[in-house]
C-alpha cells in the first residue's frame, strides 16, 4: 500500500480550514483539528484526519451543529452533567475535560457528557490531565458491534477506556484500550484487502466463530477475553451512557489530584520506581521488552514529528476530494 | 459436603475472636469470607482463614487496627490501615466513602498499610444497596508478568463495580486483570491436573500446562497489553497513589512470612442523582438488562447472564441449601481449631 507524508503543520492546517467551511469557529476548529492531528501522531490514523470526510458529512446532513453553545446543566462539587449542544464531539469533549480538570483543583472531579457525537481518540482528552499533574480517566460508548458474552447479536459497544498518569522522569502511564478483542476498523480493513481473520475475533451472523471478515461484519465482534471483556465493556456503557442519559455517544471524565493523595514528587518518584522496575524485568521470547502501556505511542509522536505523517494514498484521495468540494487547498505532500 | 453458612460463620468469628480480633470485626472477615463461599467464588471464601491467622500469629497482621486519616478534601481520603486485615480496613474506607458521596456527590478513598482484602464483590454490592454506584481495586502479591514480560512484577490485581438496577439483582463485576485466578492453579498443582496452554510460564518464561511449573512461573494477564494495562493501573491507584507497596515489593501472603504486605486498596463512589434522579437510573439500567438478557444467545449457550448474576443466584441458593466446602478446606479449619486448643469443630 503507497503512503505519502505530511507535517502534522500541514495535517493541522488543512483540519482547521475543512470544519471552519464547514461552519465551525476558528477556534473551535483548531480544537478538534489538534485531536485529530494527534491520533494521526500516535498512530491511530483511523481517528485522524481521515475521518474529515465523515463529519463533513455528518455536517451537510444536518446531524451534527456546527455551532452551538455548551451548557452545564447540574453541578455539584465533585460533578458536572453537561449538554454537548450536538456539535463535533472532539470540541465538546475537549471542553468537558477543561472543565473537568480545573475543578478538580479541590480533589476530584466527575464530568458527564450528554448530546455529543464521536469522540475520536480517547486517550486525548486523558493526556490533558498531564498537563496538570492530574491523573485522567475517559471513557464513552461505541456503536453497539460487539455481543454480550454468551450472546450472538451486537449489544453493546466496544467501549474504550483511556486514563493518563504522570510519571517524573519517565515517560506517562497512557492506556487507550478498546473492550472488543479487536477494532472493529482492523476487521473492515481485512475485508477490504481479502484476508482472512483469526477465529475468536467475530461470529457470523448466526453465532458461528468465523474466519471471514465479511461474515463477522454482518454478524459482530466479540467482547476481549470473554466474560472479563463484556463485563468491562457493560460497566462503560452503564457509566458513560446510561448515567449520562445518552442515546447514542455518551463521555465520562474524570481526574484526580494527586496531591490530595501524596505529594507529586513523592507519587512521581514511585511511578518511576515501577516504570524502570518493568522495562528493566527479563522479557519473554520474541518481545524485545517490556514497555509501559503508552511508550511506543510517544515514540511514534517524537518520529513523526520530524519523519511526517504518512497517510495512504486512498485517504489523501479522499482528502483531496473533500477539498476540491469544499475549495480548500488541497494538502501537498512532502514526499 | 454441604453446610449452613450460620454454622460456617460462627466456627470462624470463633476463631478470629481466639486470636484476638474483636467480635465486631470477627465478624466483618467472616462475612466476607462466606460471601465468597456462597457467590462459588472459594478461592476467596474461607479457605483463606488458616493463612490469616498465621500471619496474626506471627505479629504480621494488626487484629484490632487503628486506622487513621492521613488526608483529606470533601471528596477524598486518605487512610493508614494500621496493619489491619483488608476486610476491616476496606469495610471502614467503604463507609467514609459512601458517606462523603452522600454529602458531596462523589468519593475516592485511597488505603495504605492493609492486608488480603478479600472478595470486593462484597464492598461494592453494600455501595450499590445505598442505591449509588460503587468501585472497588486492590493490588495483591506480585504473581503475574507483564505483557511481554517473564518475571511476576504485578499482581493479579482485581477490579470490581458494583450499579442498582431497580427490580433486578445488581450488576457486580468483580474479575482478577489475570487470564485466571492463581487459586485455580494452585488447586491444578494439588490434584495433578493439567492447565490449558495461555494460563502460566514456567520459570524460565516458557508456556507450560503443568501446574507445578506454572506455580513457580507466573499467570499471565488476561487479553495480554489489555489486561498488563489494567493490572498497572490498579497498581498505580491502589499502591503507587496510597503510599502503599507496589509492584514487585509486594511480599507473597502465602510464602513469605516475615514481611506485612502492605498492600494497598483504592474505592470510589458515585451519587447517581448527581447524573439524573435514581429513579430514572433504574429504569434505564432495567431496559438494558432486558435488552441484553432478551438478545439471542449464541449456539449452545442456554441463557446470557449480566455480569454478577449467577453468582447472586448461587448465594441465593446456598443461604438456604448451604455451601458446598471442599473436605480439605473443613479438614483444614478443624485442624486450625484443634491447634489453637478451641473445642469445636466443624
Amino acid at each position: 500500500m503507497n503512503e505519502k507524508l505530511f507535517t502534522n503543520e500541514q495535517l493541522f492546517e488543512f483540519g482547521c480550514e475543512v470544519l471552519t467551511r464547514c461552519g465551525v469557529s476558528p477556534e473551535n476548529a483548531r480544537i478538534a483539528a489538534d485531536v485529530l492531528v494527534e491520533a494521526d501522531l500516535r498512530g491511530v490514523s483511523s481517528h485522524g484526519v481521515s475521518r474529515l470526510v465523515m463529519y463533513k458529512e455528518h455536517f451537510e446532513k444536518g446531524l451534527i451543529e456546527p455551532h452551538q453553545e455548551i451548557k452545564v446543566l447540574q453541578e455539584t462539587v465533585s460533578s458536572a452533567v453537561i449538554d454537548g449542544g450536538n456539535v463535533l464531539g472532539l470540541i465538546s469533549a475537549v471542553k468537558a475535560m477543561e472543565l473537568c480538570l480545573q475543578k478538580a483543583e479541590t480533589g476530584i472531579y466527575c464530568v458527564a457528557l450528554r448530546n455529543s457525537n464521536h469522540t475520536g481518540m480517547l486517550a486525548y482528552y486523558a493526556m490533558m490531565a498531564l498537563k496538570k499533574d492530574m491523573v485522567g480517566i475517559a471513557i464513552s460508548t461505541a456503536a453497539p458491534n460487539v455481543t454480550p458474552y454468551g450472546g450472538k447479536k451486537p449489544m453493546v459497544g466496544a467501549n474504550p477506556l483511556a486514563v493518563a498518569v504522570p510519571c517524573g522522569n519517565e515517560p506517562p502511564f497512557i492506556f487507550d484500550a478498546s473492550t472488543s478483542v479487536v477494532a472493529r476498523g482492523k476487521v473492515i480493513l481485512a475485508a477490504k484487502r481479502g484476508e482472512k481473520i483469526p477465529i475468536g475475533w467475530g461470529i457470523d451472523k448466526d453465532g458461528n466463530p468465523t474466519s471471514d471478515p465479511a461474515e463477522a461484519l454482518a454478524g459482530a465482534i466479540l467482547p476481549m477475553a470473554g466474560a472479563k471483556g463484556y463485563g468491562l465493556a457493560l460497566a462503560i456503557e452503564i457509566l458513560s451512557k446510561v448515567l449520562t442519559d445518552s442515546e447514542r455517544n455518551g463521555t465520562l471524565m474524570l481526574a484526580i489530584n494527586i496531591d490530595k493523595f501524596l505529594s507529586l514528587d513523592r507519587f512521581k518518584a514511585r511511578m518511576d520506581e515501577m516504570v524502570q522496575n518493568l522495562k528493566n524485568s527479563p522479557s519473554l521470547a520474541g518481545f524485545e521488552r517490556v514497555f509501559i502501556p503508552g511508550e511506543k505511542s510517544i515514540e511514534k509522536v517524537k518520529q513523526r514529528k520530524v519523519f511526517g505523517i504518512p497517510l495512504e494514498d486512498k485517504i489523501v484521495e479522499d482528502l483531496d476530494s473533500l477539498a476540491n468540494e469544499l475549495k480548500v487547498k488541497k494538502l501537498t505532500s512532502r514526499g | 459436603m454441604e453446610y449452613m453458612h450460620t454454622e460456617i460463620k460462627a466456627f470462624c468469628n470463633k476463631i478470629l475472636m481466639h486470636v484476638g480480633v474483636s467480635e465486631a470485626n470477627a465478624k466483618l472477615v467472616t462475612d466476607n469470607l462466606v460471601t465468597a463461599d456462597l457467590r462459588g467464588v472459594s478461592s476467596h471464601g474461607v479457605a483463606r482463614l488458616p493463612v490469616y491467622i498465621k500471619r496474626i500469629q506471627l505479629g504480621l497482621i494488626n487484629p484490632n487496627p487503628n486506622p487513621k486519616v492521613i488526608k483529606s478534601t470533601s471528596t477524598t481520603v486518605l487512610i493508614d490501615g494500621d496493619n489491619g486485615l483488608g476486610q476491616i480496613n476496606v469495610t471502614d474506607g467503604v463507609n467514609r466513602a459512601i458517606s462523603i458521596a452522600q454529602e458531596n456527590g462523589q468519593s475516592m478513598v485511597g488505603i495504605k498499610n492493609t492486608n488480603h482484602i478479600g472478595i470486593c464483590a462484597d464492598y461494592v454490592l453494600k455501595v450499590a444497596k445505598e442505591g449509588m454506584i460503587g468501585f472497588c481495586v486492590g493490588n495483591a502479591s506480585a504473581h503475574m508478568a507483564p505483557w511481554g514480560g517473564i518475571r511476576p512484577i504485578l499482581g493479579t490485581n482485581p477490579i470490581s463495580v458494583g450499579v442498582p438496577a431497580g427490580r433486578f439483582p445488581a450488576i457486580v463485576l468483580d474479575m482478577a486483570t489475570s487470564t485466571v485466578a492463581r487459586g485455580k492453579i494452585l488447586l491444578a498443582a494439588k490434584k495433578g491436573d493439567k492447565i490449558p496452554l495461555g494460563w502460566a510460564l514456567d520459570k524460565d518464561g516458557n508456556p507450560t500446562e503443568d501446574a507445578e511449573k506454572a506455580r513457580f512461573g507466573t499467570v499471565l494477564p488476561f487479553g495480554g497489553p489489555k489486561g498488563y494495562g489494567l493490572s498497572l493501573l490498579v497498581d498505580i491507584l491502589a499502591g503507587v497513589l496510597t503510599g502503599a507497596n507496589f509492584g514487585s515489593k509486594v511480599p507473597s501472603m502465602t510464602e513469605d512470612f516475615e514481611t506485612p504486605l502492605n498492600l494497598g486498596a483504592f474505592i470510589s463512589v458515585f451519587r447517581i442523582d448527581n447524573f439524573m434522579s435514581l429513579k430514572q437510573f433504574e429504569e434505564r439500567i432495567e431496559e438494558l438488562i432486558n435488552e441484553i438478557k432478551g438478545s439471542p444467545a449464541a449456539p449452545n449457550v442456554d441463557e446470557i447472564y449480566l455480569p454478577g448474576e449467577i453468582e447472586h443466584n448461587r448465594m441465593q441458593e446456598g443461604l438456604k441449601k448451604g455451601i458446598g466446602l471442599d473436605e480439605k478446606v473443613i479438614n483444614d479449619l478443624n485442624l486450625l481449631a484443634e491447634s489453637l486448643n478451641i473445642a469445636e469443630r466443624i
